[in-house]
């Protein structure tokens, strides 16, 4: 089953930092992804937490920081034609 | 000069020696591939040797130079690459035991360039797995186990260019080609006492390199001067159109051969002793002090530097974590990261997935931030010098997350502004091992850091020591 979206519901999709709440369920359901590789053990899954909790630590360190907002990220995009 | 002395000796001193023919490549290449045959294996620092093309590469060399077809002072001077930069038809397996016997059809391009320069490539050097792209915390985390330090066979020559510090400190090689990410060329370096220079992000293309972070990993020469890194960077740097990380367009010009160098004489060098007390090993702060009270009674003006506030760790970390998983995709779906040494890279890529676009993007605008905080602070200062390691060899059976358990502001900091640094011997500990020092410039800015290396090391001598396990330089 299919289910359409409204213009209001796109414009969301667009503005709204929360797109995923938006779409219809089933289309999230059905993309939910598999783990990656063997299924860890027990132990390995408690080291994974603790790896996450570590991840997150450093991710709230840098929403700690003030980031003007237009900060440009660090990446450098060049385009390939004429040069090769 | 014997053969056997020529591989202690440095590039530079060598290089008129081949030129005049006292000196035969042939024989240059058969006595380091003896040494890395015997020294090398014992060090565990040899990934592959490569006798065959080492052979054809030094018969080539001899005839051309016989023929008056000299190349430049890499000509006939045998050299070691990571395991990281392919080799045609000669594996290169990244350091990783599922990639054992993973071969590539063409050279990379530092492969290359240092070919036509007449470089003979004798040995592919022993790498941590992946470069520690899933994580690592034991010296064994290896295809070919843990690499020894030849200063202590107990203790870790560092990673994650172990085999190029190892094996460039053992003369068992003339000079070595590292890469970094995080301190993968600066540590080895200081660890095993040789010269070791990370250039500038952009400056040597990676084409035909492992990727593990494609905004920070880049490639520098590993050898036993300053004045031989700018030899090796002279011939391996420069634009390629298979990297665009090195078609930068405001890149400034090279210096145009046989130019004097500059002279480093009044140049403003800042000192930073962040958290000097709390995470120094004391000898490594005292061998430090020396360098610095050395460089000022050499003319320069130093003077002490403080970084600016920035979670400078945290950032490198996310964006490593993030690129790598991305990176080695491949082995994480198939489920061969289970073959790694270190159980970390199992999970590895699950966690990278915890760490949102957003989150990723926000450490990339941290970055930037963290760019400009350096470009201020090289308004006041030409350079910034800090101890290169604030340890000395850590020993093979530590834990790393113990023995590094310390912040790294410099390290990380450096990296992910692309900036470049030189790491050189400046001390030992009483126990013999080496302490290093580094300098790290503005971007682009090679020759003047290597001008004020090769001025510190003309004044002193510790880049000249050699482990009591390589037989030593007659007279």
């Amino acid at each position: 089953m299919t289910s359409r979206i409204s213009r209001r519901t796109a414009a969301k999709l667009l503005l709204s930092a929360s797109a995923i709440a938006a779409l219809p369920k089933s289309a999230v359901a059905k993309e939910a992804p598999k783990p990656a590789g063997p299924a860890l053990t027990p132990s390995e899954r408690q080291k994974l937490a603790k790896s996450i909790t570590q991840l997150r630590g450093a991710v709230g360190k840098i929403r700690a920081l003030k980031i003007p907002m237009g900060t440009e990220p660090a990446f450098v995009f060049r385009s390939l034609s004429g040069k090769r | 000069m014997t053969p056997e002395e020529a591989l202690n000796a440095t590039v530079a001193e060598v290089a008129p020696l081949v030129r005049s023919r006292a000196l035969s490549p042939v024989a240059l290449a058969e006595a380091s591939l003896a040494r890395l045959e015997g020294t090398g294996k014992a060090l565990n620092a040899v990934a592959t040797l490569t006798r065959e093309r080492a052979m054809e590469e030094a018969r080539s060399a001899e005839s051309d130079i016989a023929a008056g077809h000299y190349r430049g002072p890499l000509h006939g001077i045998p050299y070691g690459a990571k395991d990281l930069l392919a080799t045609r038809g000669i594996p290169t397996g990244w350091g990783a035991r599922p990639l054992r016997g993973q071969t590539f059809p063409e050279d990379a391009t530092v492969i290359r360039r240092l070919r036509e320069a007449g470089a003979v490539l004798v040995a592919k050097l022993a790498m941590i797995e992946l470069a520690g792209g899933l994580g690592y915390n034991t010296p064994e985390a290896s295809s070919s186990g843990a690499t020894s330090n030849p200063w202590d066979r107990a203790r870790w020559s560092c990673g994650s260019s172990s085999g190029s510090g190892s094996a460039t400190a053992a003369a068992l090689v003339g000079f070595s080609i590292g890469s970094e990410t995080w301190g993968s060329i600066l540590c080895p370096s200081a660890f095993d006492g040789v010269t070791g220079l990370r250039p500038t992000y952009g400056r040597v293309p990676r084409t035909g390199a492992m990727a593990l972070s494609w905004t920070m990993d880049k490639i520098g020469p590993m050898a036993r001067s300053a004045e031989d890194c700018r030899l090796v960077l002279e011939a391996i740097g420069g634009p390629d159109p298979g990297d665009p990380s090195s078609l930068t367009v405001d890149r400034p010009s090279p210096p145009a051969a046989g130019a004097p160098a500059p002279d480093p004489r009044g140049y403003r060098v800042g000192v930073l002793r962040a958290d000097y007390g709390k995470i120094y090993d004391p000898e490594v702060a005292a061998a430090f002090e020396e360098a610095v009270r050395k460089l000022s009674g050499l003319g320069v003006a130093v003077s002490d530097a403080t970084l600016p506030d920035f979670p400078y760790d945290e950032t490198a970390t996310l964006v490593i974590v993030v690129e790598a998983a991305a990176a080695f995709e491949p082995l994480i779906t198939s489920g061969r990261v289970r073959e790694l040494v270190e159980p970390a890279a199992r999970w590895a890529g699950e966690a990278a997935k915890s760490v949102s676009g957003v989150d990723y993007v926000r450490a990339m605008q941290a970055r930037r931030l963290i760019e400009q905080g350096f470009e201020e602070m090289f308004a006041r200062y030409d350079f910034l010098v800090a101890p290169t390691m604030p340890i000395v060899a850590a020993k093979l059976t530590d834990k790393l997350e113990t023995a590094f358990a310390y912040t790294d502001s410099l390290g990380s900091g450096g990296n992910l502004a692309g900036l470049p640094a030189l790491s050189m011997p400046c001390g030992f500990s009483k126990g013999g091992l080496p302490i290093g020092i580094q300098v790290v410039g503005r971007p682009w800015d090679e020759q003047r850091i290597l001008a004020l290396g090769r001025l510190y090391q003309e004044n002193t001598d510790w880049h000249r020591r050699r482990p009591p396990l390589v037989p030593p330089r007659s007279a």
